[in-house]
């Protein structure tokens, strides 16, 4: 495990710079001009000297690599500039949103794996009876369903016919549920499936069969056997999936109104707020390549032997 | 114990409650507004919509419901000549500091907004404002027509110009107004709280707070009303208004607002230089079709609505009839010579470029979709793209035809939309029209301080607009307000810069 930590690292570093590099290109080489755009996007018409003295006070008159270092130099202090919509520090933003965004996806993944794992449990235990024709019916139309219908129809049953709900104050606890359960359920359909499978190719090895012979129940040998067995396989897609909702789940976000990093993505680009969109696709770099990286260790921990060779299976 | 510490810190940080929250009384209203900027110091921008759409800041005068001036913090004006014209500060008046409001602090105030505003469409040819008592004198350097409109503009909302000196940067967010209500807190993402002034000059509000959310998704406003979540919101989708007219609880109430919906046209394409083609376009497209089955709009006629003395009153001066289009473009020459469906100009055909912005929605990209399918019928051939930023192809011109939408006279009068949109050189000017004509007239109206007359010049001037084909003039938005029935005292303002004052109150009590 250390030398995998020491052997990844540098890697991590090196895409982070690289992200950061072609990012910031990539914003430095896209039509309009930044101090224009402030003023745009306050539906001011500024004079030439504003417009030279904003571009000034930007640094856009400086060459692209005293830019890009000002701007890098900033990130690594965690200070990425000023949003052009609001004024407001880019850092303490992203701060609220993430904490948004964090909120909502710790509860979508804790449902998702309760309810999968349980799903998938009974499914394998009643295989070919009812409840596992049900449970694939269930999984199917998860893995179908659009989330922004889902979220519609969660809305209208909800919030507007039964008035559990609230919709307009994210803040409220309870307004987390519902965009938890649209993100929660097309995510429990696919896992559902997955972990059902796995299991059911753990049921034919021999050591179940050696449990079963000693007089072991099935529930028991599926918790203290087969689990244990599949949770390394699952570490990669589960990370995937953990990066995929903090990245911001922008539809969902946009649906419910919640203030998280999807919709501060959409509104910086909707507002060419271009500091606020440099700092959201850094964070999502980081956010994939660490998780990638806490993946690949716990996979190792689950499984010893991805270790033994050089991490590969 | 070490791994404890950042995971309670962790979770302390999502689940802090957010400096802006919505607070539960009996005396609570919950509004929504669909559009809010980064803070709400007036002299900035647009901001100052927030602060009058919220019943939180007041000018000297404003403009009604019935589009008619209003004496708010002035109780009346008196223009003694060309050039001067006194003001009545209201007595009683205080800011939300509880600081009294007289001339003095109203010249404070006006002084601050015309120095540090950042708009230039607002600049008033001020020569001195003095103060006595409660009587504030403003003089200008020359005759000056829409000084009264103006002061109605959000810029000149007053303010504690002392309280802003102390904290600028506090008060941005929390500006010391006069207004019915004032500010609790402010986030640029979620909205306002805010509190009844017990000192306004009208009497203390029967309201307590209202709880002003930030929702920029219509369907989302609209199922929080009928879910009964929010008691008063605008801008309703025209899909959702039937819907809403039938729950017993809401008050859907529909009218003509001040917003024309138009295409711009490129004068630098060589054939949008040809009177007749333009003229064949708009003869080509259903233009009252999409205005209403497309957009939920009404018709326009021309860049000011009928509501507006100086609005255009006759029939479309364009009417849909596909034969004179073709007639018209075979007339001017241009004729399809290689059998392919689409006519050219010069040898090369002739395919427009129509551009609207993501943030129009849907009816913008459908209107052009529609237009593409008439226009391929006489013979003429368009691309439709909907973009983020067009800015930038507004800006090097590559577009025929550029959806836009302007509220067209903001304080009542015609001069900023003629001037800013289609005077030539203008700013908002994309399309590089130019008619010395319409320059000249503005000139003119410059100079012209009669009402009466200002109107008819801005009628001519729009007539010239239609005339020339400078825009193709779709739509004037209808706009709506709903509300619960538990609150009263909603009235619904043509120019949507006020959407609650003094006068709301519950509707049981």
């Amino acid at each position: 495990m250390f030398r995998t930590i020491v052997k990844k690292v540098p890697e991590l570093i090196l895409v982070m710079l690289a992200a950061t590099l072609l990012t910031f290109f990539l914003t430095w080489v896209s039509p309009g001009d930044p101090a224009e755009i402030y003023f745009e996007s306050r539906g001011i018409a500024p004079t030439a000297d504003a417009l030279l003295a904003m571009q000034s006070k930007m640094g856009l008159d400086q060459p692209f690599a005293v830019q890009y270092w000002n701007w890098l130099s900033g990130i690594v202090q965690l200070d990425a500039g000023v949003s052009l919509r609001t004024g407001e520090p880019v850092a303490q933003m992203v701060k609220q949103r993430f904490a948004m965004t964090f909120k909502l996806s710790l509860l979508a993944i804790t449902l998702m794996l309760v309810l999968s794992f349980l799903l998938a449990i009974v499914a394998s235990l009643n295989e070919g009876g009812p409840a596992d024709y049900a449970i694939r019916l269930f999984s199917f139309a998860g893995v179908s369903m659009p989330d922004f219908w889902l979220g519609l129809m969660l809305i209208l049953n909800f919030v507007v016919y039964l008035q559990w709900f609230p919709l307009t104050d994210p803040y409220a606890l309870k307004s987390v549920v519902l965009p938890a359960l649209t993100l929660a359920i097309p995510l429990t359909g696919r896992y559902t499936r997955q972990i059902q499978s796995m299991i059911s190719e753990e049921m034919t090895k021999s050591y179940v069969v050696g449990a079963r012979a000693r007089g072991c129940t099935e529930w028991a040998i599926i918790l203290q056997h087969v689990l244990p067995a599949i949770l390394g396989g699952l570490t990669t897609l589960f990370g995937l999936s953990c990066a995929l909702l903090l990245g911001g789940t922008v539809v969902v976000e946009s649906i419910f109104s919640w203030p998280g990093l999807g919709s501060m993505a959409i509104e910086s680009i909707t507002h060419r707020d271009y500091p606020v969109l440099q700092a959201y696709v850094v964070i999502m770099v980081f956010i994939y390549v660490s998780i990638n990286f806490i993946a690949d260790i716990v996979a190792e921990i689950l499984d010893p032997r991805l270790s033994l060779s050089g991490g590969k299976r | 114990m070490k791994l404890l510490t950042p995971l309670v810190a962790a979770l302390a940080l999502v689940f802090t409650p957010p400096s802006v929250q919505a607070v539960e009384t009996e005396k609570t209203v919950n509004m929504s507004i669909f559009w809010l900027d980064g803070d709400i110091e007036p002299t900035s921008g647009w901001h100052g919509w927030t602060l009058t759409r919220c019943g939180i800041g007041e000018n000297l005068l404003q403009i009604d419901e019935n589009l008619d001036y209003k004496p708010v913090i002035a109780e009346s004006w008196q223009k003694i000549d060309d050039l001067t014209t006194v003001f009545n500060i209201r007595s009683g008046v205080t800011f939300h500091n509880g600081r009294a409001v007289d001339a003095q602090a109203v010249k404070e105030s006006l002084e601050r907004a015309i120095n540090i505003t950042d708009r230039q469409d607002v600049v008033i040819p001020i020569d001195t404002i003095s103060a006595s008592g409660n009587t504030l004198t403003i003089k200008t350097t020359r005759p000056y027509a829409t000084l009264l409109n103006m002061l109605a503009d959000t810029v000149f909302i007053i303010v504690d110009a002392k309280a802003a000196e102390q904290d600028p940067a506090g008060f941005k967010y929390k500006p010391v107004t006069t207004g019915p209500f004032q500010v609790e807190s402010f986030s640029s993402e979620t909205g306002l709280v805010i509190n009844k002034h017990t000192g306004h000059w009208a009497g203390e509000p029967q309201v307590d707070r209202i709880n002003v959310k930030y929702i920029s998704d219509a369907s989302t406003r609209s199922m929080a009303l009928q879910s009964g979540e929010l008691d008063f919101a605008a801008q309703i989708s025209p899909a959702d208004l039937s819907i809403l007219e039938k729950n017993e609880n809401l008050n859907v109430i529909t009218g003509p607002n001040l917003r024309i919906f138009h295409i711009r046209t490129n004068f630098a394409h060589p054939w949008m230089q040809i009177p007749e083609f333009r003229q064949a376009v708009h003869h080509a497209i259903h233009k009252d079709v999409y205005a209403e089955k497309i957009a939920g709009g009404i018709p326009a006629r021309g860049p000011f609505n009928k509501l507006l003395s100086f609005g255009h009153q006759g029939d479309d001066s364009y009417p849909y009839d596909q034969q004179k289009a073709i007639q018209l473009l075979d007339d001017a020459g241009l004729v399809d010579t290689n059998g392919d469906g689409i006519r050219e100009l010069n040898g090369q055909n002739i395919v427009l470029q129509y551009i609207s912005m993501t943030n129009h929605g849907a009816q913008a990209r459908n209107i052009g979709i529609a237009m593409q399918s008439e226009l391929k019928k006489v013979g003429i051939g368009m691309d439709v793209k909907q973009m983020e930023n067009f800015a930038e192809a507004s800006k090097q011109g590559k577009y025929d035809f550029l959806f836009e939408r302007w509220t067209s006279a903001p304080t009542l009068d015609p001069q900023y939309f003629l001037e800013s949109s289609f005077k030539t050189g203008a700013r908002g000017n994309s399309g590089q029209y130019s008619n010395p004509k319409l320059d000249a007239l503005l000139e003119q109206m410059d100079n012209t301080l009669d009402g009466d007359k200002r109107a008819a010049l801005g009628a001519k001037g729009a007539k010239m607009l239609m005339d020339d084909v400078a825009a193709i003039f779709l739509f004037y938005q209808r706009g709506n307000v709903v509300h619960n029935k538990r609150i009263s005292g909603v009235h619904k303002f043509v120019s949507e810069i006020y959407y609650i004052d003094e006068r709301l109150g519950l509707a049981n009590e």
